[in-house]
């Protein structure tokens, strides 16, 4: 099940938390062998992981198998700070109902390369985009390497530019900004032969993420 | 932002946003092709690319090259020896097609392929390889006669491959072979795989049961699906293909 964290619950858990920053670390910094990240006793994380941030959890037997974040765009986010040149074309979307989701990963055991019926990433996906269409969010955007733009085709998503390819440290990055609605949801589903919801919430709002203006 | 690249990006925004509403092939292509030939391209071509291996089971997804150079190309098996081909094989990032290296002492078919798009006007060219799941590689390029490339129109023309390619793949579908398609039989998988343990063809036909001519039958027809000139390379491209593992 997808388990949804925020500042409001996190409390509750800590330790798949500390868990998830571990596993980051060992996909996005051994494996992926990124820079300029923070790393601390093994674990991964950047300025954007803070209260503002909603942690969307693949958890199965107490273990974490994969995860995504989640970060409003009125609040500080990796795309209007950290990669601004990637909308230099339609700007970066700021608005209470527009999310910028970043580190998506699932566990090297359980990355099915197919991503077929049932997928970690099937359910971090599907579980993303419920728990958008909770908040009431329109769309979200995203800083991915431009190959990913041929993976999202296949899951039903709309992905429109926000400006040129960039080459970062090797690698060509684009900014896309996806809508989502019902559609997407049942589109994504589909793909990965998901029948219902995924996603638990524990402790927390409805809506999660409580916008201040 | 500067006045050029204002240009390019917003041929490249307008070109995105109509793709998204185009329904068939011919309308696509002939949009990229009058959008590409302010960027001094005279035609495109969206294809699959396969290794050597599977070559001759590369398919077209939008032809837009100038007169019959696809069907020439693809009568000449020129992929064999495409210099871009080897390139989008190696390496992942767009690249000029002046940057695909050969020696045409060394690579004379490798020149007839260049000469002869040069023959079709297409002597420049830009291709972007596009990496899918599985290992499997699509390559979006185009060619003209324009001499030398803005690196910002590059990023421009990048950006419009990647968007044409998943038009093409909504409109045409997935391309390429099933990738779960199993190249071997159960039997000669089963061989291939006792010899990776380091077993004879007798010791196998003990374990198996079978006679030892019918075990070097299986290897033999195995060793040839998998493009291979002996065992030893049978094993390694079996693994690579993950027909066996170790």
């Amino acid at each position: 099940m997808i388990h949804i964290v925020t500042a409001e619950n996190k409390k509750l858990y800590e330790k798949e938390l500390l868990e998830h920053h571990r596993i980051r670390h060992d996909i996005y910094v051994r494996e992926n062998n990124w820079k300029n990240l923070k790393v601390e006793d093994g674990r991964e994380s950047d300025q954007f992981d803070n209260d503002d941030a909603t942690y969307i959890l693949a958890i199965e037997d107490g273990r974490v198998l994969g995860g995504s974040r989640f970060v409003p765009t009125i609040k500080p986010h990796l795309l209007n700070d950290v990669f601004p040149q990637l909308a230099e074309v339609r700007g970066v979307p700021r608005s209470p109902d527009i999310f910028e989701w970043t580190r998506l990963f699932a566990v090297a055991e359980r990355r099915d390369r197919s991503a077929g019926a049932g997928s970690i990433t099937g359910q971090i996906l599907c579980g993303g985009i419920e728990f958008l269409l909770g908040e009431e969010a329109t769309g979200f955007t995203l800083v991915t390497e431009a190959w990913w733009l041929t993976r999202t085709y296949s899951w039903g998503w709309k992905l429109s530019p926000l400006g040129m390819p960039v080459l970062f440290d090797g690698e060509w990055l684009v900014a896309s900004y996806v809508p989502v609605n019902q559609e997407t949801l049942q589109a994504t589903r589909r793909r990965f032969a998901i029948e219902e919801s995924v996603i638990v919430r524990h402790g927390i709002s409805r809506p999660a993420v409580r916008h201040v203006a | 932002m500067s006045a050029k690249l204002a240009d390019y990006s917003q041929l490249a925004f307008d070109l995105i946003d109509e793709l998204e509403r185009f329904q068939t092939p011919g309308d696509v292509i002939n949009r990229m092709s009058s959008a590409l030939s302010q960027f001094g391209f005279s035609g495109f071509l969206i294809s699959t690319t396969p290794d050597l291996r599977a070559a001759s089971q590369r398919q077209t997804f939008f032809d837009g090259w100038p007169d019959n150079f696809n069907d020439h190309y693809i009568q000449n098996e020129f992929y064999k020896d495409d210099p871009v081909v080897a390139m989008c094989l190696r390496s992942g990032d767009p690249f000029e097609w002046s940057e695909a290296h050969y020696d045409p002492k060394a690579s004379p078919r490798a020149k007839k392929v260049m000469d002869t798009a040069a023959e079709f006007g297409l002597k420049d060219g830009f291709a972007v390889p596009i990496y899918r799941e599985r290992g499997l590689i699509d390559t979006v390029t185009m060619g003209g006669h324009y001499g030398a490339l803005d690196p910002r129109a590059k990023r421009a023309i990048h950006l419009v491959a990647l968007y044409a390619h998943s038009k093409a793949l909504s409109l045409i579908g997935a391309g390429h072979p099933d990738p779960y398609q199993r190249i071997l039989s159960n039997g000669e998988r089963e061989a291939l795989a006792l010899t990776a343990a380091g077993k004879t063809a007798w010791e196998i036909s003990v374990i198996l049961g079978i006679s030892e001519a019918a075990i070097v039958k299986r290897i033999k027809i195995a060793t040839k699906k998998l493009g291979s000139v002996n065992k030893t390379q049978a094993v390694v491209e079996a693994i690579r293909a993950k027909e066996i593992s170790l």
